[in-house]
C-alpha cells in the first residue's frame, strides 16, 4: 500500500552522561525506515538536547512495519525507539503519533526519552487499499470488543512463520550482545508484522475455513450464542524437531498442527458438538523434543445467531464488500535446537474487525515456529451495541448435555437438571471459556489449581528415546491434573470449572503441568458428594491417624460448604425470579430452610471415596493444604469473578506482574513441595495487595518456565479489582447477620496450621493491616465484628468510633486515572470509546552487571517496570489512555550468577483504547471506597 | 540473620501503578537492612492474619527495597520524578517520596555542616553515626543530600530558597533548612567548637536564615540581586566598615549615656551597673564582629565569637534573656541618636541591616 511517512525529531530529555570528562552528551538521532536513513544534527553538550528537526520523509510502497530510531552520542549508542506504524493504517484511527518515547537499550535499559512526531499519509487508492491488509483491525481482546457487533463469523485463521534465531547465527565477525539482542527484537517485530499481515490478507483468501475448523479463540460470547457446553477437549503430541528437514519452511509444523486440530474436531464431534470455543494452542520445547498442545471447549452453538448465519450463508460475498472483518488470532512459537541455529519467531495475534483474539504465545529459548490462527468474522460496519443488559436470565439449558444420554462419549454419571428437572446434566462441567453471562452460577468463583512436577532423566538418551519417554508420561500427567482438579473442586463443594488452562512445560530433568481454572457451583448440576477416605492398609496405629485425617477433611469440607451456603442463598435471592421454576418447593420468604438446603441436600448423596495408600498420601494433603485466600480476597482466572455482579466492582486498582524464581529439585518427588511453591506465590500476592481489600484478583494467569536443571520460573499476571462492600443490601436483613457472624467464626476454625487462622484471628482479620496493634484489642473487646456485618449494614453503632480511627488506617488506594494497563477486555468505571490499534512487541534485556543492579531480582523488577513504561508511552503517543487485553505472554529468563549475567525476554501485547471515564460516577465510587474503610475498621 | 541467607528464591512484584508502602520506605530511609526491617515489621503486623511466614514478609520487604533502590536514582534529581514514565505515581506520592528522602535527623546534619562536604568527610561518618545513634547508611544519605543540594545551588543566581525548591521540589520549611545548610557550609562558619555543642541545628538554621534574608545578595537591601545568593552582599560588608566610627572614644561615651538613660526605667539596678561597666568592651566586640565580616577568616568565627565574647560573660553575670534583649534593642536604637548617624542616612541603613540580624542571632544563641 503506497504512502508516505513523515517523521520529526523534536527533543530528548534525561539522556545519560556519555562523556565522562564533561559529564554531558553530544547526541544525535538516526531515523530508519526500511533501507532509508536520516540523521539529525549533533546537539552538543546537553542531556536535554533540542533538535526541532525538519520533517524526514519516507516513501513507502509496501505495507508499513516498524520505524526505528537510534539515538547516538558521538561516542556510543544510547538506545533505540521502535514505533509500530500499523495502528496508523486503520481508517478509524488518527494518522499521527506523537509523544515522548522512552529510549531503550537492551544492555542498559531506559536511558532518557525522545520526543517524536510521526505522520502517515496513505494515497487513497481504494482498490489497492482493499488488496492490502489495511483496514483489517486486529484485537487482542478475547470477546467482542465493546461498541462492536459481530455481523458474521468467517472462521478460524492461522499462520505460521519460521526464522533463524540471530542469537545462534554464525557470522564472520564477533557480534556484540547488543547487536544480537537488537537483531532478535527486530526479527520478532518483523515476524509478528508478517504474521499479522498474512492473517489480515487471509480473510479474503480463506473465507471457507470455518467449515474446516469450527474453532473460536474468543473466550466470551454474546448471549444466545452458546446452546450447550460439552466440556474440555484437548490433544497433545510429542514431536522431534530434528526431523524437520528444512527448518526454514513451516510445512512440517503446519502438518503437526493440522493433526491436532483434526483430533480436537473429532473429540468435539464425539461430544455431540460442532464448535470449539476458547481454543488455544501451545508448545513447549526442550532440546529436540517438542510438545504441541491444543485445547478448547466443545459446544453446540446457535447457528441461527446473527453472526453465524451470515457466515454460513453469504460469507464470501459479504467479505468482499466488508471493510473490517472479524477474527481471532492465536500465535504460537516453538523452538529449534541449540545445535541448529534456530529462532522462533513470534507472533502476532490478532483479529480482525469485530471478533476477538486471544494471543497466547508459548515460547522457548530457541524459536522456530510461528503460527497465527484466528477466528475471522465479518463486519459490514461499526455498530454500537447498547442496551444489552436486560439482566441476563439464567439459562439452565447451557449445562444440559449436548450428546445423547443413550450414547455417551465416555463413562459419565448423568443426573437430572436441578432446575428444570427434565434434561440431563453431567456430574461436573469443565470449560476453557469464561462463564456466559446467563450461566446459572450460584456461588462465587474461586481459583482451583492442579500442580504436577515429574522428574525425567535426559542423560545418555537419544532424542527418540526421550521423546518416547515423554509421550509415555504425558497421559499419566494429564490424568493426574484432572484428578487433582476434581478432588480440589469437590472438597470446595463446587461442580464446574471455567477458563481452564493446562500448561505443560518440558525441562531438562522435569516435566511440569499446571492446570489453572476458576471453580464455581452451577445450579443445575448435582452437588458434589462429601469425600471419604478409605485405605486397604489399615493397622491399628494407622486407623487412629486415619480417623484424624478424615476429621480434618470433613472439617475442611464443612468450612467450604458453609461458606458456599450463603453464597448460594444470596445468589438464589438475586436470581430467583428467573431461575427458579415454580415447582421448586423453597420460596423466598422461607429463608431459614433455604439456608440449610445445601447441607441437607448433601446428606443423602453418595459419598466420594478417596482411596489412599497411607495417611501421608499426597493427594489428600494437597487438598488440605491449598490456600484459602485471606478474608477480603477472591481469586479467579476468568475475566470477571463469577457470582459477583459488575456493579459491585469499584474499579481496577492494580494490574500486577509477579515473577518468581525458585530452586527446585524434582528428585525429592514430593508433590506437596511443588504445590507449595504456588501456594506461596498466592499467599504473598494477597499480602502484597493487602491494602486493596476487599478485592478480587481476576484473570490471574500463570506462566511457568524451566530455565535450568533445578530452577523454575513462574510469572503471574492479573488484575486487582476493588469490590464494594454491600452495605445497603436489604435482602437477607438482620436475621442473617447473626448467622453470618457465627459462620464466620466456624469456618475459620480450620485445622490446617500452615495458613488458616483460628477463631481469635478472625477478629483480627477485621482490621486493616496497618495500625493493627492496640486497635485490634480495643475493638476486639466489642465482640467479633466480622467483615460480614459491614456487608449487611447495621454498622452504625460502631461507625463513629471507626471514623475516628480512620485517619490512622492506611487508606485503600482508589482507582487512579493514569495510563491503565489491564488484562481484562474492559474498563470498570469507564467505557471504551475507541480502539486505536493493537500493540505487540518483544523486549530483550541483558545485563552483565546483575549484582550491581540489586541482583537478579533488581534486574527483573527494573526490566518489567521499563517494559510497562514503554507500553504506556506508546499508548499515550497513539492518543489512547489504556491498554486492554494486556498479555505478557513470554517471559524467558536466563540467569548466570557465576558470570554476573542475566538475560530476559518478554512479549507484551494488547489493544490500545480510548476510555471515557464517567466523572459523575467517580464521586460515588470514591465515597463507596471510603465507606468501606469505615466499615471494615 | 541466618534464616534469610538460605533463601535464594527471588520474587518480584510490579504493578501498573507504583504502590509505595511508606512504612517500609521509612525503615529504608532509616538505613535498616531488609532483615532488620523484617524484624521490626514483624512486630507490627500480625502475620497469621494473612497466613504468611517471616520469609514471605522478608521477600515483600526485599521487593520494596529493590523498588526504592531504583527510585533513589531519580530522587537525586527530584523534578525528573514528575515527568519520568517508569514509575506511574500520583503527585501526592511523588511529593511525599521526595520530602521524606530529603528529610534529615537534626543531630546528624548539625554534625555534618561543620565539615567540608567532600568525600573525605563522607568516609568518617561512622563517628557521627555513633554519636547520634543514626545508622551509617542514613547518615550517608543525609550527607549526600546536603552535598548534592550544595553543589547544585552553589553557583546559581537568585534566591537560595527558590533555587532549592526549583531543583529539589521541597516544601518551603525544608528548603529553608537546606538553605541554612548551604549558607553555613559555603561561608565555612565554625560550628564544631566544643563550646557551641549546646546549639541545635534549629538554632543554627534560624541564625543562618536571618543572615540570608538580611546580609546576603537576596536581601531586600541588596542592590545587585544578580549575584550568588549563598554569599554575603559584598557592598554591604564594605559599608559595614564605617560602623567602626562608633568605637571612637567620644561616641562610645555618648552612646553609653543615651543607652543607660533609656534603660533606667525598665532595667534593674544590678544589671544596669554591669551594663555601665561593660559597655565599652561590649560595644567594641559588636563592632569588631561587624568589621570582621569583611575578612573571611574572622567571619567564620562569628558564632564562637558571639558566644565567647558576649554570651559567656553575660551568662556569668546572670543576665536573663530579656535583659539581653532589652540591652541589644536599646544599644541599636540609641546609636542612631548620635550625631554621626543623624548626618549619614547611609550609616543608619547599614547599622539597621546589621543589627536586625545580629540581635536575633544572639538571642537565638542565648541559653535559656
Amino acid at each position: 500500500m503506497p504512502g508516505r511517512v513523515k517523521v520529526r525529531i523534536l527533543n530528548a530529555r534525561d539522556l545519560p552522561i556519555m562523556d565522562r570528562a564533561s559529564e554531558l552528551t553530544d547526541a544525535f538521532v538516526e531515523v530508519r525506515f526500511g533501507p532509508d536513513i536520516f540523521k539529525t544534527e549533533v546537539c552538543k553538550k546537553s542531556l536535554n538536547p533540542h533538535w526541532n528537526s525538519e520533517w524526514f520523509k519516507f516513501e513507502v510502497q509496501n505495507d508499513l512495519l516498524v520505524l526505528d530510531y537510534d539515538t547516538y552520542s558521538s561516542h556510543d549508542t544510547i538506545g533505540k525507539v521502535y514505533i509500530d506504524l500499523n495502528p496508523l493504517l486503520s481508517r478509524e484511527s488518527p494518522n499521527t503519533i506523537s509523544g515522548w518515547f522512552p529510549i531503550y537499550d537492551t544492555m542498559h535499559g531506559l536511558r532518557g526519552e525522545l520526543s517524536i512526531q510521526v505522520r502517515v499519509e496513505l494515497f487513497s487508492d481504494f482498490n489497492k487499499f482493499r488488496q492490502s491488509s489495511c483496514g483489517v483491525q486486529l484485537f487482542c481482546s478475547c470477546e467482542v470488543p465493546s461498541g462492536w457487533r459481530i455481523q458474521a463469523m468467517l472462521g478460524f485463521i492461522e499462520e505460521l512463520v519460521v526464522n533463524d534465531d540471530p542469537e545462534h547465527q554464525w557470522i564472520e565477525k564477533i557480534r556484540t550482545p547488543r547487536a544480537s539482542n537488537e537483531a532478535r527484537q527486530r526479527l520478532f517485530s518483523k515476524l509478528s508484522g508478517t504474521t499479522t499481515d498474512y492473517i489480515q490478507k487471509l480473510r479474503i483468501d480463506h473465507i471457507c475455513m470455518f467449515q474446516e475448523y469450527p474453532f473460536f479463540t474468543m473466550r466470551s460470547f454474546p448471549p444466545g450464542f452458546i446452546i450447550n457446553l460439552g466440556g474440555v477437549v484437548s490433544a497433545r503430541s510429542v514431536k522431534l524437531l530434528d526431523k524437520i528437514h528444512n527448518p526454514e519452511e513451516p510445512q512440517t509444523r503446519d502438518a503437526w498442527w493440522s493433526e491436532l486440530r483434526v483430533e480436537i474436531k473429532a473429540h468435539a464431534t464425539k461430544l455431540g458438538c460442532h464448535a470449539v470455543l476458547g481454543y488455544s494452542e501451545n508448545t513447549t520445547i526442550c532440546d529436540e523434543v517438542i510438545i504441541l498442545s491444543a485445547a478448547g471447549t466443545a459446544a453446540k452453538i446457535n447457528l441461527e445467531h446473527e453472526g453465524v448465519s451470515g457466515l454460513i450463508g453469504g460469507a464470501i460475498g459479504a467479505s468482499a464488500s466488508s471493510t473490517s472483518p472479524v477474527g481471532g488470532a492465536l500465535v504460537n512459537g516453538a523452538g529449534g535446537s541449540s545445535t541448529q541455529p534456530a529462532e522462533r519467531g513470534n507472533p502476532g495475534g490478532g483479529i480482525v474487525g469485530g471478533g476477538a483474539a486471544t494471543l497466547k504465545d508459548t515460547k522457548d529459548k530457541h524459536l522456530f515456529v510461528d503460527i497465527g490462527l484466528a477466528n475471522q468474522a465479518l463486519q459490514k460496519s461499526l455498530v454500537s451495541v447498547e442496551g444489552h443488559d436486560d439482566g441476563p436470565a439464567s439459562n439452565c439449558s447451557l449445562c444440559h448435555i449436548p450428546y445423547c444420554p443413550s450414547n455417551l462419549p465416555f463413562e459419565i454419571q448423568l443426573s437430572k437438571c436441578a432446575l428444570c428437572k427434565k434434561k440431563n446434566v453431567p456430574e461436573v462441567l469443565f470449560t476453557t471459556v469464561d462463564p456466559p453471562s446467563d450461566m446459572p452460577i450460584w456461588s462465587k468463583g474461586s481459583l482451583v489449581q492442579a500442580r504436577i512436577c515429574r522428574g525425567r532423566s535426559n542423560k545418555n538418551k537419544s532424542s527418540e528415546q526421550s521423546a518416547r519417554e515423554v509421550s509415555d508420561t504425558l497421559p499419566f500427567i494429564e490424568y493426574e491434573v484432572h484428578n487433582q482438579l476434581i478432588n480440589k473442586l469437590k472438597i470446595r463443594g463446587l461442580n464446574s470449572l471455567f477458563g481452564l488452562k493446562i500448561h505443560v512445560v518440558l525441562g531438562e530433568n522435569m516435566i511440569v503441568a499446571v492446570g489453572t481454572a476458576t471453580g464455581a457451583y452451577l445450579g443445575p448440576l448435582p452437588m458434589p458428594p462429601q469425600p471419604v477416605i478409605s485405605t486397604e492398609v489399615a493397622t491399628a496405629h494407622d486407623s487412629q491417624d486415619l480417623i484424624t485425617l478424615q476429621k480434618r477433611i470433613t472439617r475442611t469440607v464443612q468450612m467450604h460448604r458453609e461458606r458456599l451456603n450463603f453464597e448460594i442463598v444470596e445468589r438464589q435471592g438475586d436470581i430467583s425470579p428467573h431461575s427458579r421454576p415454580p415447582t421448586d418447593d423453597e420460596s423466598d420468604d422461607d429463608e431459614n430452610d433455604e439456608g440449610n438446603f445445601f447441607l441437607e441436600k448433601t446428606k443423602d448423596k453418595n459419598t466420594f471415596v478417596l482411596v489412599i495408600d497411607d495417611v501421608k498420601d499426597d493427594s489428600v494433603s494437597l487438598m488440605l493444604h491449598d490456600i484459602i485466600p485471606p478474608e477480603g480476597f477472591d481469586i479467579c482466572n476468568t475475566q470477571t469473578l463469577p457470582g459477583v455482579s459488575a456493579d459491585k466492582i469499584v474499579g481496577n486498582l492494580q494490574m500486577f506482574t509477579q515473577m518468581v524464581t525458585v530452586k527446585y529439585q524434582p528428585q525429592c518427588h514430593n508433590s506437596l513441595d511443588f504445590s507449595n511453591v504456588f501456594n506461596g506465590i498466592l499467599r504473598r500476592l494477597c499480602f502484597k495487595l493487602r491494602h486493596c481489600r476487599p478485592c478480587s484478583l481476576t484473570d490471574v494467569s500463570f506462566y511457568v518456565d524451566i530455565p535450568d536443571e533445578d530452577e523454575i520460573n513462574v510469572t503471574v499476571t492479573g488484575c486487582c479489582l476493588g469490590l464494594q462492600d454491600v452495605i445497603s443490601e436489604p435482602g437477607p436483613g438482620l436475621a442473617s447477620v447473626t448467622t453470618r457472624t457465627a459462620l464466620g467464626r466456624s469456618f475459620e476454625s480450620q485445622p490446617s496450621s500452615a495458613s488458616i487462622s483460628t477463631t481469635s484471628q478472625v477478629e483480627e482479620m477485621i482490621f486493616p493491616l496497618d495500625g493493627v496493634g492496640d486497635q485490634a484489642s480495643a475493638t476486639g473487646s466489642d465482640g467479633p465484628q466480622p467483615i460480614y456485618q459491614s456487608r449487611v449494614g447495621s454498622v452504625s453503632g460502631h461507625t463513629s468510633k471507626m471514623i475516628k480511627r480512620q485517619s490512622r488506617i492506611a487508606v485503600r488506594p482508589k482507582p487512579l486515572k493514569g495510563i491503565e494497563l489491564t488484562p481484562l477486555n474492559k474498563i470498570y468505571n469507564g467505557r471504551i470509546d475507541r480502539y486505536l490499534g493493537y500493540y505487540n512487541f518483544f523486549f530483550i534485556r541483558e545485563s552483565t552487571g546483575v549484582r550491581e543492579g540489586g541482583g537478579i531480582g533488581g534486574f527483573l523488577q527494573s526490566f518489567i517496570l521499563e517494559v510497562k513504561a514503554i507500553v504506556r508511552a506508546h499508548v499515550l503517543a497513539l492518543g489512547g489512555n489504556a491498554l486492554v487485553a494486556y498479555n505478557m505472554g513470554q517471559s524467558v529468563l536466563d540467569d548466570n550468577p557465576q558470570k554476573n549475567q542475566g538475560q530476559c525476554l518478554i512479549n507484551v501485547s494488547g489493544d490500545v483504547v480510548v476510555v471515557c471515564y464517567d466523572e459523575d460516577e467517580k464521586d460515588p465510587t470514591f465515597t463507596d471506597a471510603s465507606t468501606l474503610i469505615v466499615g471494615a475498621a | 540473620m541466618q534464616i534469610y541467607q538460605t533463601m535464594n528464591d527471588v520474587e518480584v512484584f510490579v504493578g501498573n501503578y507504583c504502590a509505595i508502602n511508606f512504612d517500609i520506605y521509612d525503615l529504608w530511609l532509616k538505613g535498616h537492612s531488609a532483615s532488620d526491617a523484617t524484624m521490626l515489621e514483624q512486630k507490627k503486623i500480625n502475620l497469621k492474619m494473612f497466613g504468611i511466614t517471616v520469609e514471605d514478609l522478608h521477600s515483600d520487604i526485599m521487593d520494596h527495597y529493590r523498588l526504592f533502590f531504583g527510585l533513589e536514582e531519580m530522587l537525586k534529581t527530584p523534578p525528573r520524578l514528575s515527568h519520568q514514565t517508569v514509575y506511574q505515581l500520583d503527585a501526592d506520592n511523588i511529593s511525599l517520596l521526595i520530602q521524606k528522602y530529603y528529610s534529615f535527623d537534626a543531630p546528624v546534619i548539625r554534625e555534618i555542616f561543620g565539615r567540608k562536604l567532600n568525600s573525605r568527610s563522607r568516609k568518617d561518618l561512622d563517628d557521627i553515626s555513633e554519636e547520634t545513634g543514626v545508622s551509617v547508611r542514613s547518615c550517608r544519605r543525609q550527607f549526600d543530600n546536603a552535598k548534592r543540594v550544595f553543589k547544585t545551588v552553589e553557583e546559581l543566581r537568585g534566591r537560595l530558597v527558590d533555587n532549592i525548591q526549583l531543583h529539589f521540589c521541597l516544601r518551603e520549611s525544608l528548603a529553608k533548612d537546606y538553605a541554612a545548610i548551604v549558607f553555613i557550609s559555603n561561608n565555612r562558619f565554625e560550628t564544631g567548637k566544643k563550646k557551641l555543642n549546646y546549639m541545635t541545628f534549629a538554632d543554627f538554621a534560624a541564625c543562618a536564615n536571618h543572615m540570608i534574608s538580611n546580609w546576603s545578595y537576596s536581601s531586600e537591601d541588596c542592590q545587585d540581586h544578580e549575584d550568588m545568593d549563598v554569599d554575603m552582599d559584598r557592598d554591604f560588608l564594605l559599608d559595614l566598615r564605617e560602623v567602626k566610627v562608633l568605637s571612637e572614644r567620644d561616641y562610645v561615651e555618648e552612646h553609653k549615656g543615651l543607652m543607660l538613660r533609656a534603660l533606667q526605667q525598665s532595667m534593674n539596678e544590678k544589671v544596669l551597673t554591669e551594663m555601665d561597666s561593660n559597655f565599652r568592651s561590649v560595644s567594641k566586640i559588636i563592632i569588631t564582629i561587624a568589621y570582621g565580616l569583611n575578612h573571611s577568616k574572622e567571619s567564620r568565627d562569628i558564632f564562637i565569637d558571639i558566644y565567647e565574647k558576649l554570651i559567656e560573660p553575660w551568662v556569668q553575670m546572670l543576665w536573663t534573656k530579656s535583659d539581653v534583649q532589652l540591652f541589644l534593642a536599646s544599644f541599636k536604637d540609641t546609636a542612631q541618636q548620635l550625631d554621626v548617624f543623624r548626618s549619614s542616612p547611609k550609616l543608619v541603613k547599614v547599622w539597621e541591616r546589621y543589627m536586625q540580624t545580629f540581635c536575633p542571632c544572639v538571642l537565638q544563641m542565648y541559653p535559656r
